[in-house]
């Protein structure tokens, strides 16, 4: 099954990493899309690593990055620089979605 | 309907008059972020209900 995982605080950093590991670990795939201030983790190397994961999937909002002047240097490659199109298809094909 | 509620912040007024609610029509569980148990378990939880809702 697909877990969706809507990332709009950065408050959860731990929450995100374990729960996108036992899901992978459980052999579900998962959906990862970061907004507002969740993209603040995208300085946060645990959570971006994520996107190394097998089966696992990461995109965050563009937009939301710039207005937070959020840097994309060292953001890993296979991370979508997206926009709320990559949250609707979260929604579109995620099983079950939680906000974190 | 088995509807799960995940509280990432602990319990607020609205989310448990909105619980209370739903709970007389539907099999609700709220489950708090802070005492989850295991993520693995939290995983099958999220997977075992028809809806969830995350507060």
């Amino acid at each position: 099954m697909k877990l969706g995982i809507l990332v709009n605080t950065d408050r959860h950093a731990n929450d995100v990493v374990g729960l996108t590991k036992a899901a992978v670990s459980k052999g579900h795939e998962v959906i990862i899309f970061m907004m507002d201030s969740g993209n603040k983790l995208l300085e946060n190397s645990s959570v971006t690593g994520l996107s190394n994961e097998a089966g696992v999937s990461m995109a965050f909002c563009d937009h939301s990055a710039q207005k937070l002047g959020i840097s994309k240097e060292g953001i890993p490659g296979k991370m979508n620089c997206g926009s709320q199109f990559d949250n609707a298809n979260m929604n579109s094909q995620a099983d079950r979605v939680i906000v974190l | 309907m088995k509807i799960l509620h995940i509280l990432n912040d602990g319990p607020t007024d609205l989310s448990s008059k909105i619980i209370g609610t739903q709970s007389k029509e539907h099999e609700v569980k709220v489950i708090e972020l802070s005492k989850k148990g295991s993520y693995e378990s939290l995983i099958d939880e999220i997977f075992s209900h028809d809806k969830v809702v995350s507060w």
